[in-house]
């Protein structure tokens, strides 16, 4: 039944809670910026390995500090493969803790599930009719679709959820300069201030 | 200049940063409570009027 194989592969959508889907995105972000960190660390020895003869003094300079680095990065390398399997996990959960989400992750996930969810209502019908099987997918359809639907509205929530709080933050310290502005001043030095 | 100006200034720079997130709700057209999106609207008419209380302040000083 290639119907429900296909169909099947929007079940993680019923069984995901919106934290762990927001985790699952924050994992995303760390595992990208890790990747263009190690990008831009190859790509400035590349520069290193590159530059002209001219340059030679500067280079074994340049070398030398390199050298003087690599055991520093072969340790921090090894601290992440060797380091006990906890550390590596108390050290992502408290990345992940710090992580904001972007808007391009916003916009990513909000695409793939919307188009998960157009997908559900327009790629299936409610019923194949296979002669000696009938296969209803209408309830399985309508539950994939209200959890989808959900995850967009709470990814929604959460989005205005961040601006408003940044909202707040920036009224917050106009606030507190008006009132500065606002209240009587007994001296220049208070004024000034 | 006066003292206040680049903390004002700091502060239309966050406003901008804030105006670019606001943009982007829009673009995945999430929209902001009515009551949110006033207090929103409201936040670009503070710089303005910080600048001046401001100046009211240093006139009267300087009368």
């Amino acid at each position: 039944m290639a119907i429900l194989k296909d169909i099947s592969k929007y079940l993680k959508y019923v069984s995901i809670t919106e934290n762990e889907m927001i985790r699952n995105m924050k994992i995303q972000i760390y595992n990208k910026k890790r990747r263009h960190d190690s990008e831009a660390e190859e790509q400035v020895d590349e520069a290193a390995q590159d530059q002209d003869i001219e340059d030679a003094l500067l280079q074994k300079s340049a070398s030398s500090i390199s050298e003087d680095q690599a055991p520093e990065k072969a340790q921090k390398k090894e601290s992440h493969q060797v380091g006990p399997e906890l550390t590596a996990e108390e050290q992502l959960e408290s990345a992940l803790e710090h992580l904001e989400i972007t808007q391009d992750e916003y916009s990513d996930k909000l695409f793939e599930l919307t188009n998960a969810y157009w997908d559900i209502q327009e790629k299936y019908q409610n019923q194949y009719d296979f002669g000696i099987i009938l296969l209803d997918l209408e309830t399985v359809k309508k539950q994939i679709s209200s959890k989808i639907e959900a995850l967009i509205s709470k990814l929604q929530a959460r989005a205005v959820s961040t601006f408003t709080s940044k909202m707040d933050e920036l009224d917050k310290k106009f606030q507190f300069i008006e009132n500065k502005l606002t209240a009587t001043h007994y001296t220049i030095d208070d004024v000034l201030e | 200049m006066f003292k206040g100006a680049d903390i004002i200034e700091d502060l239309e720079n966050q406003l901008e940063f804030l105006k670019n997130k606001k943009s982007f709700l829009d673009e995945e057209s999430i929209k902001l409570p009515s009551e949110r999106f006033t207090r929103y609207l409201n936040l670009f008419l503070q710089p303005r009027s910080l600048r001046d209380l401001i100046e009211d302040k240093f006139s009267n000083l300087s009368e």
